[in-house]
């Protein structure tokens, strides 16, 4: 067979407009990124999620939580945790340590994962974290154990064997991540500091160290 | 502890049942001991004794009477007391001895109250005394008759006729760890009766039934025929006077309080020597300690003592401290004391023979320590190597031991460190069946036969002693080996050095139901056993049975394995936290039980025979205990079975029995007999009888001194008619001050759907506690709702339906008030 010779200028390359795959996927990126972007934005609404441009906000925000841990606080509506017959209320925490009004206020003992599951819901009852149950929404922390399963009704006294206290101080990155620091609820208010901030003891006279750092 | 299974084994030879996991060559028998060997042959033949005419008198609370021997015209004197109670107390000394013969000292709690004797009845054929009210009445077979039993008493041989049929009995010899001179309790089921032979010697005794059918007898019995003669019992003692308490019961529970009236019980313990206790032989430093108890809270298991063994001494050298493993032992202890925990030492009573010891050139100075026949101090081989052991009945020596334990002269301690005296038979490597020879004199110029049985309960008045100077406000806690009859107004006990195997399992609950019928109730057995590494499954079974058992504690050789809770797959661990959590949620039980114990001297474990004297059936059944009245149970305590046989027991002949409720279940069992239980890992098979209310505590804490403010549950299981009762006791659970009254003892009543409470004396004490739930288990019909009533104030209460029983949800009474709740149908 005889050889032939084409010279290269004489071969046709397609220009990459032309390559209809490639601008298809080219397509689909530019509309992922405008997505990503347009979700950007309505995150800012969000409360207290962070996003990069109040970065600095935020770390202003952690570094208060953890100065305030320092003073630890008794408020007057704090939950008193023993007793036979009151039904106590819902303690209700400030996580900032300020009392300003738009500071979140969770359950004593629960984490901030779990905040809306700790409001009433349609029916105005509590449902077990583990969903095996509702309750009405006083049998919440009134010390008596409900929930068997979890004890998620209990956050905030030693009423339930399988509860839950998660620490008032939680080591976390500032983006949110980390492990839940939490004690078992046999540990709440039992003489014995077992979280670092002692936030575990509020109505028996130990005094903890806060020794978190 | 270490030397030998003295204890255990001989109890559980002696105990019904003779295993042969115990070698019985270990033990001395009759033959290899002279005086037994020689006065054992003499028996039912003619006695060489006879009562000397005209010497029977007649007081208003005795009667004495002279005897001789007709051979050598040796005389006696014979002396009968009625004492309060329906007891006797019979004692026969030499008139004229050579040498004095030993009293048993300060084995009773007191001089016991005499009471009102009378000879009702003198006829030819039979003499009937009685005591006051008629209660005890104590049948002679004629004073003649009677005497010519009494056989060869210059050489402590007694022959005593026990009118009464003779099923149980209990017994201790002088063995190498020969520690007791006990009770012996019979029964037959109309009638109990129980005698205690008082001696400090070595003893043996001889059981003889000529008729070893129970129906039999009891036929003879209510036929009032007694052509068979009763089983007899031959007390043979090697020294010491004659000297018998005859406790005429009649039900068994009666016999136990009148022993109990006689050598007292067991203080109320503080609350947390009721809990789980973690021992080991031995805990190598500081760090071992505190990692330990560290590691028990990891794992969510409740654990309330640590143990130190011989280990943490300087060389053995007693109430001081090994400087390099724990060289900062008040921290130490004081990491522990903050976790609510306590921490328990060994202090034993042999004493390092070194110039260097302070304890050891006190006593030599001072002339403390036990002599030998040539009135040199008597040295002896133990774990300091040599060592010589003080003579602890001496008064001025018991006090200059109890002072060591001030504060202010053993400094390493505080006043939560409680004690353990382990050793005290006394044990001598070197010495005869491991013990001290016969020879040695004690203070008072008598010999070591004359009273080898009561020194380690001499030594448990000292420290016993010391720990009440050290902190009056406390309530001391002392374990023992060795024990006497009476050693429970000091300590506790435990059944010595097991082996890791199931029959040692099974002899746990044989030795503490018969310790416990003879006045040691505090009684518990090495959980795992002492000796060699135990599989998970033993392991797992005998942390379920040794709940169930008043004193609670893993213990374990320094040769075995590590086998702490966490070191086993995690299913051995959740079982074993499962057992622990069961033992803490009861521990109002227990500390009531203990509490109705010091009061009345009833045993907090009972056998079943205690309550259903009627049922022959279960006279013979070891193997379930009954905690109080209120539970029945039956640990599973076979390698790898799924099935138990349960005996539930009839209250009469005619097999009716009470109601059992399964106390994880609620399913009731209405049958009486032998039931078969289907068991997984996790079950102990344990009922509550139907009738009875129980406190119980069911929130979780590390340690027990940590629950005293937490919430009762009140367990109420009814009978037939619909009804039960219980009590509660509840104080400070630590001090003294029980005994001005700071405490409540309340007993509730439920019947017609109603719970009512009345207190026994007055509620003075004040407490957080309340009431957090009642479970209703036996209601025909579920109830809609509950009303209580406090104070006139009445509320509205929910109850929670479940399978079997129902849950009155959070009724929150405070303990210290009337209530009346009622269930709505």
């Amino acid at each position: 067979m005889r050889k032939t010779w084409v010279k290269r200028e004489n071969i046709y390359y397609k220009p990459f407009y032309k390559q209809k795959s490639k601008m298809f996927l080219l397509l689909i990126f530019l509309v992922g990124i405008s997505f990503i972007a347009y979700q950007a934005f309505s995150l800012n609404q969000l409360p207290g999620v962070p996003t990069p441009w109040n970065l600095q906000q935020l770390r202003k925000k952690h570094q208060q939580m953890i100065q305030s841990l320092g003073k630890k606080e008794r408020d007057a509506d704090e939950f008193d945790g023993g007793g036979g017959g009151g039904a106590g209320g819902v303690a209700a925490v400030p996580i900032t340590g300020q009392k300003d009004e738009d500071a979140i206020k969770i359950v004593r003992g629960t984490r901030l994962f779990d905040y809306d599951a700790y409001k009433p819901n349609f029916e105005g009852k509590f449902r077990c974290l583990d969903g095996s149950k509702e309750i009405p929404f006083d049998h919440l922390n009134d010390n008596y154990c409900d929930c068997e399963g979890d004890g998620s009704d209990e956050p905030s006294t030693n009423a339930c064997a399988k509860g839950k206290f998660y620490c008032r101080y939680q080591k976390r990155h500032f983006t949110g991540r980390g492990l839940d620091v939490y004690v078992a609820s046999s540990r709440v208010n039992d003489h014995v500091c077992d979280c670092c901030d002692g936030s575990d003891e509020w109505t028996t006279d130990v005094k903890c160290q806060n020794d978190c750092a | 502890m270490r030397c030998a299974l003295g204890v255990l084994a001989t109890l559980c030879a002696l105990f019904l049942i003779f295993s042969d996991a115990v070698d019985p060559s270990n033990f001395k028998t009759c033959e290899q001991s002279s005086f037994c060997r020689r006065s054992r042959k003499v028996q039912t033949s003619g006695s060489k004794y006879a009562l000397i005419p005209g010497t029977l008198n007649t007081y208003a609370d005795s009667l004495t009477a002279d005897l001789v021997n007709k051979e050598n015209h040796h005389q006696f004197a014979f002396k009968l007391e009625a004492l309060v109670g329906s007891s006797f107390r019979l004692q026969i000394d030499e008139k004229q001895p050579l040498k004095p013969r030993y009293r048993v000292e300060h084995a009773l709690k007191g001089q016991p109250q005499t009471g009102r004797i009378r000879v009702q009845r003198e006829t030819d054929g039979e003499i009937v005394i009685t005591s006051e009210r008629k209660q005890g009445r104590l049948v002679v077979d004629s004073i003649r008759r009677y005497c010519r039993r009494l056989l060869k008493v210059y050489d402590h041989l007694f022959w005593f006729l026990f009118y009464y049929n003779l099923c149980f009995n209990y017994g201790h010899s002088w063995q190498e760890t020969g520690s007791l001179s006990s009770p012996r309790i019979s029964f037959r089921p109309q009638r109990t009766a129980g005698v205690y032979w008082q001696n400090a010697a070595e003893t043996w005794v001889d059981i003889q039934t000529t008729e070893t059918n129970v129906v039999s007898s009891l036929v003879n019995f209510v036929s009032g025929s007694r052509k068979t003669p009763p089983p007899a019992a031959h007390f043979i003692s090697e020294s010491g006077i004659v000297d018998a308490f005859i406790l005429l019961g009649p039900k068994p529970l009666d016999a136990f309080r009148q022993y109990a009236a006689l050598t007292g019980t067991h203080e109320l313990p503080q609350l947390f020597s009721l809990a789980y206790h973690q021992s080991r032989w031995n805990y190598n430093d500081e760090r071992d300690v505190t990692s330990v108890s560290a590691k028990f809270d990891e794992f969510n298991i409740p654990m309330d003592t640590m143990w130190l063994d011989i280990e943490y001494t300087d060389g053995k050298r007693y109430f001081t401290w090994d400087k390099f493993k724990f060289p900062q032992p008040l921290t130490m202890i004081k990491n522990l004391t903050e976790l609510g925990r306590h921490l328990v030492v060994i202090i034993d009573p042999h004493i390092k023979r070194d110039n260097g010891y302070f304890f050891h050139n006190d006593c030599t100075e001072r002339g403390y320590y036990v002599k030998t026949r040539d009135g040199n101090d008597y040295e002896g081989w133990c774990w300091p190597g040599s060592a010589s052991y003080p003579d602890f009945f001496n008064p001025v020596v018991r006090d200059y031991y109890a002072s060591q334990y001030a504060l202010d002269k053993f400094q390493t301690v505080t006043s939560d460190v409680m004690l353990w005296n382990d050793m005290n038979e006394p044990s001598v490597f070197n010495g005869p069946e491991i013990t001290a020879p016969k020879d040695l004199i004690h203070y008072g110029n008598w010999e070591h036969r004359d009273v080898h049985n009561l020194y380690g309960h001499m030594h448990l008045m000292g420290s016993f002693a010391g720990l009440q100077q050290r902190d009056p406000n406390q309530r001391p806690f002392i374990l023992t080996r060795s024990h006497f009859a009476g050693s429970q107004r000091y300590a506790a006990i435990w059944t010595g050095d097991n082996l890791a195997d199931w029959s040692h399992l099974q002899h746990s609950i044989k030795m503490c139901l018969t310790e416990a019928v003879a006045g040691f109730s505090f009684c518990g057995a090495d959980v795992g056993g002492f000796f060699g590494n135990p599989d998970a499954e033993l392991l797992e079974r005998w942390y379920q049975t040794g709940i169930f058992l008043p004193f609670f504690r893993a213990h374990a050789h320094i040769d075995t394995k590590r086998r702490e809770p966490w070191l086993f797959p995690e299913r051995t661990r959740l079982v074993i936290q499962n057992a622990v959590l069961k033992r803490y949620s009861y521990l109002p039980l227990w500390y009531t039980a203990f509490y109705e114990l010091e009061q009345t001297g009833e045993p907090v474990i009972r056998p079943l025979l205690a309550h259903y004297p009627l049922d022959k059936e279960a006279f013979g059944i070891d193997n379930q205990l009954l905690v109080q009245d209120r539970l029945l149970v039956r640990p599973v305590m076979q390698q790898g079975v799924g099935k138990v046989d349960v005996y539930f027991p009839s209250v009469d002949d005619k097999k009716n029995g009470d109601l059992w409720y399964d106390v994880d279940t609620y399913q009731r069992q209405e049958k009486s007999g032998y039931v078969s239980v289907s068991v997984d890992e996790y079950k102990i098979p344990v009922w509550q009888r139907g009738g009875s209310i129980l406190p119980k505590k069911e929130r979780q804490r590390r340690a027990s001194t940590l629950m005293i403010n937490d919430p009762y549950t009140l367990i109420i299981c009814l009978d037939r008619q619909g009804k039960a009762t219980g009590s509660l006791y509840l104080d400070d659970e630590k001090s003294y001050a029980y005994r001005k009254g700071h405490f409540i003892h309340v007993d509730y009543e439920f019947s017609n759907g109603q719970l009512i409470n009345r207190f026994i004396g007055k509620p003075n004490y004040k407490t957080e506690a309340w009431i957090e739930r009642i479970v209703i288990a036996g209601l025909e019909r579920v109830p809609n709702g509950a009303t209580i009533t406090v104070n006139g104030v009445t509320q509205q209460l929910e109850v929670l339906p479940h399978e079997g029983h129902v849950v009155v949800r959070k009724p929150g009474i405070k303990m210290d008030v009337d209530f009346a709740l009622k269930l709505n149908f």
